[in-house]
């Protein structure tokens, strides 16, 4: 099953360990049964737990999850309004594994560090426009 | 607009088939909301002097907080003199993710209940 095309899903959710299973029936919803459904959640539920271990302190803040099919490409987006990059280049065994994984299931992935503060990251996916 | 999403609960269930061997069962989706349970239930069975089998053929998604987790449990197994074994089926998704960082070279691992506890108390001679 394929989004229809320009199909565009936002969400803003409390960045807390709870709403990683939320994030995950959102990619349910939005995705059904596709291929890439499980490489989006490993994806999304890496990106948000590095935005819940690094991103705030103290406390939980919100993060921004993003999904819009362009063609035969899925965009996926996560911004938090968190501390930047400097903690999750602080990351210890294990944990620092979940940026690799993440190169790993996507066609690119970029992560930047907005004017306002926090951290973007933006991965594609390619669907198989024939399924 | 506020949507709700259903979350999918993540369980834990202990069971020990023999004396030296505890199986932990993961069921549902673990993540770092999990870690502290999944830690303490092996932790716990490991300092009562148990091998433990990690079983997830019942377990519909992992991430590298789990992954991680099964690590440190595997190096305190170790310092303990005792085994971590893991018992795997065949979802998808964390197959994929066991296979992906290579976890599965570092633990002994079977693919059923039978022969992985056997693997767990091989060292005790209890099996």
């Amino acid at each position: 099953m394929m989004p229809p095309e320009g199909k565009h899903f936002t969400a803003r959710l409390r960045a807390t360990p709870e709403n990683l299973s939320a994030i995950r029936r959102i990619v349910d919803v939005y995705l059904g049964e596709n291929e890439k459904t499980d490489d989006v959640k490993l994806v999304l539920t890496e990106a948000v737990s590095n935005a819940i271990r690094h991103g705030y302190d103290p406390g939980p803040g919100y993060v921004t999850v993003e999904l819009r099919r362009e063609g035969d490409v899925l965009c996926v987006g996560v911004q938090d309004d968190g501390c930047g990059l400097a903690g999750a280049r602080a990351e210890t065994r294990g944990a620092g594994l979940g940026l690799p994984l993440i190169e790993a299931l996507t066609e690119t992935m970029e992560i930047s560090e907005p004017e306002g503060g926090g951290t973007t990251l933006q991965a594609r996916f390619q669907l198989d426009a024939s399924a | 607009m506020v949507e709700h999403f259903d979350v999918i609960v993540a369980r834990v269930e202990v069971d020990t088939p023999l004396p030296s061997v505890a199986v932990i069962v993961l069921k549902g989706e673990h993540d770092l909301a999990s870690v502290p349970q999944v830690r303490e239930a092996i932790g716990s069975q490991l300092e009562a002097g148990r091998n433990v089998v990690v079983d997830v053929t019942e377990t519909l998604f992992v991430d590298l907080a789990i992954v991680k987790t099964l690590m440190d449990a595997r190096e305190e197994a170790q310092g303990l003199g005792r085994r971590v074994v893991i018992e795997f089926g065949t979802t998808p998704v964390v197959r994929r993710l066991l296979e992906l960082t290579a976890l599965l070279d570092q633990f002994p691992h079977e693919d059923s209940r039978d022969k992985a506890i056997r693997e767990a108390a091989e060292q005790e001679g209890d099996a």
